[in-house]
């Protein structure tokens, strides 16, 4: 059976930073899963924040960010964000029956069942999934 | 991502032996020489593309030391956003 994983942007800033708590747990996870012959997978949304996050690090690099895009697309598989991905998002954040508040983590989620991903790896404790497990690094 | 698989038909060369290898192959595992070429190529694919992936997570781990540290996502990306936009 096939294992597709969610990653998070927490968990490509992880692998960046050996000074981050998560750094060595998730580090270990994501060895561990490229050798299980496991699928990796990010959306464009991800791609963009992780760039934004490490250029609002001043010691970041323009091009040190550019090539943290390019290492993650070459080591992950990167899903196209499209039409019905976004307003699915919407209409999940827009129902007040349900959990989703964060739009960005809700498009993650509709993109990980996209994918029909067996797990979603974050650290982030506000993570809304309801039915795709979640897995935490430390 | 599931739905229609489209297929691509390809025509080899083999020698001989290979070819022979083949059709022993296809027998021995009751499969046609197509899915047996399939799960050879897929089996070397696999193998190829994890030691690729391994060696980019060698150049990723800790390559930005100390720049990042442990911040609150969501608020660095607003900082980036509010100062690049200027709202």
């Amino acid at each position: 059976m096939a294992i597709n994983l969610w990653l998070d942007t927490n968990i490509l800033l992880d692998l960046y930073d050996d000074t981050r708590l998560a750094f060595q747990p998730t580090s270990i996870y994501i060895r561990n899963s490229i050798e299980s012959k496991a699928t990796l997978y990010v959306n464009s949304d991800t791609i963009s924040t992780m760039f934004y996050i490490l250029r609002s690090r001043k010691k970041v690099t323009f091009h040190e960010a550019l090539t943290a895009v390019e290492q993650t697309i070459q080591m992950c598989t990167l899903v196209e964000i499209n039409t019905t991905d976004s307003l699915l998002a919407v209409a999940l954040c827009k129902d007040d029956a349900l959990p989703f508040c964060d739009y960005e983590d809700t498009l993650q989620y509709v993109c990980a069942q996209k994918v029909e991903a067996t797990m979603i790896v974050t650290n982030d404790k506000g993570f809304i999934s309801p039915d795709i497990p979640i897995q935490k690094t430390c | 991502m599931k739905g229609y698989v489209m297929t691509v038909r390809k025509n080899f060369n083999f020698d001989e032996e290979t070819a022979k290898h083949l059709e022993e192959l296809a027998k021995i595992k009751g499969k046609t020489q197509t899915e047996v070429v399939k799960e050879a190529v897929e089996k070397v694919y696999k193998e190829v593309d994890t030691k690729r992936k391994l060696a980019i997570l060698d150049e990723i781990a800790g390559s930005l030391s100390g720049k990042i540290g442990d911040i609150d996502i969501k608020e660095a990306r607003r900082t980036y956003l509010e100062e690049k936009y200027g709202y």
